[in-house]
């Protein structure tokens, strides 16, 4: 072999060598440098939300959920605003500084405190525990509208949702309130779930499901915090019915059940039998009030006479005695088997009230109702004035609405997943109809 | 011929070889932020620019009050401190520590010996077993790390004293000891009296009558140690004299009951541990403790002015 030919080899040898350290990366760019652009565009994505931010925080992942509003600033401030139990049921807003970090990934914290936030991390007393929730977040996932945090310590997965420029945040939280309201106030009955096996769902007003789980005779508990949404809740995570996750609930068009958004199947009802409402309103220890919004002219002809009486009867130039309002309420007493109509005459102060008495004879969705021509002392003198006191305590339009009660009824209710308001219609007069409304305060989170 | 077209060919193979390499170690931009300058946009530019005057430029000191849990011990549950207390305990600490140092030890002191790390926590850090809280730390003779700062009350100079100025005296004292030691014979006053677990269970009272100035300075010599400097700079005469009335009595226990005489002068043994320790500063730092603590009372009566 000529000399030249074990040049060329060798030097193919060495050529071939000195490239088979060469590797094709994955990434055009390094992985520092890749975190760094991830910071970027991630702030540029906190900052691109006019409006800001709902935050749907979980401290740990078996508390209640938790919604706060954020806005992140240009300049590294992060406008925090809440209402709920930890701000005393009043709006808090609070700032303080944000930043993304480089960490396990892009990290979002807030490194400087402010009340909304960091309540939930706070070591308080007695324990130096507090509600153990995160203030640092590694950003999972993020899209033009949602980002997915998860806290760092704790791992639970905290939601950002964009809010449209379209709502305000009071309008938001407004809307949140009357879901939580809808489904929880008023003491709302369990939910229940039947599949093969049967679920029971209570203490919802907590947030915190308490899930009792049957079947052929066997049963187990396990709790399931979630948090309310817009649309209805979310689980914190995915929760197995009969082997199927699901974890996000829509209110049903007709407001009867917490629909499944993943298994459409599974509808969470009301425990209680709404075809037997006439038995869920002697059973319910619930003082209903009359609702003239939804009452038909019929009846509220004599209601406004009801309360023209009233505000004619007791007027006062007194800031203290003068009128503040006048309820009509209606409750069942167990103790005598008998419906009360009650007037409350409201003045700052104090309060003024009479009732009289109802028999009733129930039959599942129907009602009849009739004067036992009995009441206390003040309730007698506002219906005809016995007792014969001078001057007349006579109440116009009171004796109209008892007679308007004494009658049979057809009963339903707009939301049989919590009935909070049931409706009488006449079985005689369909014109004539009437809504009473229960409306307990309720905490919301 | 033959070994010039070898000698060619070879050195061309090398340099071909070094440029296929040069191409592998070329680096590419640095990937931290290298420019030093503050944010004029932050919403804290104001404050940040401070600091970097009062302190990083003039004691090289990073005066951290944005909390990154990986700055911060990860055993405890924290919150970071706000932004308004920040910059009220930022302007104290330096007003009663490091004005008041500068005065009496000179400018170079604290320069010197200064910690170059402070870190703010909002919170306390709570030890729920044993139902202690830690207010204070001293790392490696670098860092002081000051806890509860988000429950500051500039006017309430008891409380000043009390969580945060003894607990950064006591912080840098050990950061002292820890550049120059104390003398090993401030170890015998109190041999054997010493309980690094059960201190917390003790009284004022108790601890005093042992010759301690605080319950905690009765866990072990060195917290005695810079429990003796801390208290004794921080506590007014009328303070003061109470410890040591305490300790010339038999301690009291949780209950108010009267404790049996363990025969030790508390009096004696806790101004015998303050003559040492104002020694070993003065000998080991020339700083005189008495002409030290007539400065921070005098400036605790004009902390309003800040």
């Amino acid at each position: 072999m000529r000399i030249h030919n074990y040049i060329f080899l060798l030097f193919s040898l060495i050529a071939a060598f000195s490239c088979q350290k060469q590797e094709a990366d994955i990434f055009p760019d390094s992985p520092m440098v890749r975190l760094n652009e991830a910071l970027k565009t991630n702030t540029a994505l906190l900052q691109s939300a006019e409006n800001g931010w709902a935050m749907e925080y979980f401290a740990t992942s078996d508390s209640p959920g938790y919604t706060l509003f954020v806005k992140f600033k240009s300049n590294g401030e992060a406008v925090f605003s809440a209402k709920n139990d930890l701000t005393k049921n009043r709006v808090l807003m609070d700032s303080s500084v944000y930043k993304t970090i480089g960490d396990n990934g892009p990290v979002l914290t807030f490194n400087t405190y402010n009340k909304v936030l960091h309540t939930f991390s706070n070591p308080v007393n007695p324990d130096g525990y507090g509600l153990e929730g995160d203030y640092e977040f590694i950003i999972m996932q993020s899209s033009a509208d949602t980002i997915v945090l998860q806290g760092k310590k704790r791992a639970t997965t905290i939601l950002l949702t964009k809010i449209p420029t379209t709502i305000s945040w009071s309008n938001y939280r407004t809307a949140l309130e009357d879901m939580n309201t809808l489904l929880f106030a008023n003491d709302a009955p369990d939910l229940s779930l039947q599949l093969t096996d049967k679920y029971i769902f209570s203490e919802g007003a907590s947030h915190v499901f308490q899930i009792l789980k049957e079947n052929s005779g066997l049963s187990s508990s396990f709790s399931a915090p979630f948090i309310v949404t817009r649309s209805g809740i979310r689980f914190h995570s995915p929760v197995e019915f009969d082997g199927k996750k699901s974890q996000i609930f829509d209110l049903s068009a007709d407001k009867s059940a917490l629909v499944s958004r993943e298994n459409a199947e599974i509808k969470l009802t009301t425990s209680i039998d709404v075809g037997n409402l006439s038995n869920f309103l002697i059973t319910s220890p619930k003082v209903w009030k009359y609702d003239a919004d939804k009452s038909s002219p019929k009846v509220n002809q004599a209601y406004n006479l009801l309360v023209k009486s009233c505000n004619e009867r007791f007027a006062s130039t007194s800031p203290t005695l003068k009128v503040k309002e006048v309820a009509l309420n209606f409750s069942y007493k167990p103790t005598t088997q008998l419906f009360a109509l009650q007037l409350s005459v409201i003045r700052m102060f104090t309060q003024l009230n009479g009732e009289v008495y109802l028999s009733s004879t129930p039959d599942l969705n129907t009602i009849s109702m009739l004067y036992n021509e009995s009441g206390d002392e003040n309730g007698m003198r506002f219906y005809d004035n016995s007792g014969g006191s001078f001057p007349s305590q006579l109440i116009g339009g009171y004796k109209e609405m008892v007679d308007i009660f004494s009658q049979s009824f057809t009963l339903s209710t707009e939301q049989s997943i919590n009935p909070r308001s049931l409706k009488f219609v006449s079985k005689t007069d369909e014109t004539l109809w009437f809504t009473v409304t229960c409306n307990s305060l309720v905490q919301f989170f | 011929m033959k070994e010039n077209l070898i000698a060619l060919a070879l050195g061309g193979l090398f340099l071909l070889a070094f440029y296929s390499c040069l191409q592998e170690e070329m680096l590419n931009p640095s990937t931290f932020d290298t420019s030093d300058s503050l944010d004029e946009n932050a919403s804290t530019y104001a404050f940040d620019a401070w600091l970097r005057t009062s302190y990083l430029d003039t004691y090289n000191l990073d005066f951290r009050y944005k909390l990154e849990d990986v700055g911060a011990d990860m055993n405890y549950n924290l919150v970071p401190v706000s932004t308004a207390k920040a910059e009220e305990m930022a302007k104290l600490i330096k007003y009663l520590w490091f004005d008041a140092y500068n005065a009496v030890a000179g400018p170079d002191f604290l320069k010197e010996n200064g910690p170059r790390i402070i870190h703010l926590i909002g919170s306390p850090a709570y030890n729920p077993v044993s139902g202690t809280i830690v207010l204070g730390t001293a790392e490696g003779g670098i860092k002081v790390t000051i806890y509860r700062c988000n429950e500051l009350d500039a006017n309430n100079i008891d409380m000043l004293n009390e969580y945060y100025f003894k607990t950064m005296h006591h912080e840098f004292a050990h950061i002292l000891h820890q550049k120059r030691n104390y003398p090993t014979e401030f170890g015998n006053f109190s041999i054997g009296k010493y309980n690094p677990l059960g201190w917390q269970n003790k009284t004022d009272s108790e601890a005093a009558s042992m010759g301690f100035v605080s319950p905690y300075a009765s866990g072990q010599v060195r917290e005695d140690f810079v429990e003796i400097i801390a208290n004794y700079l921080v506590k007014s005469d009328d303070d003061w004299n109470d410890i040591l009335t305490m300790a010339s009595k038999n301690g009291l226990n949780a209950k108010g009951i009267e404790l049996p005489d363990d025969g030790i002068d508390g009096r004696t043994l806790i101004l015998r541990k303050l003559e040492m320790a104002s020694k070993w500063l003065k000998n080991s730092w020339n700083i005189d403790i008495v002409k030290l603590r007539n400065e921070i009372i005098e400036r605790e009566k004009t902390i309003k002015i800040l």
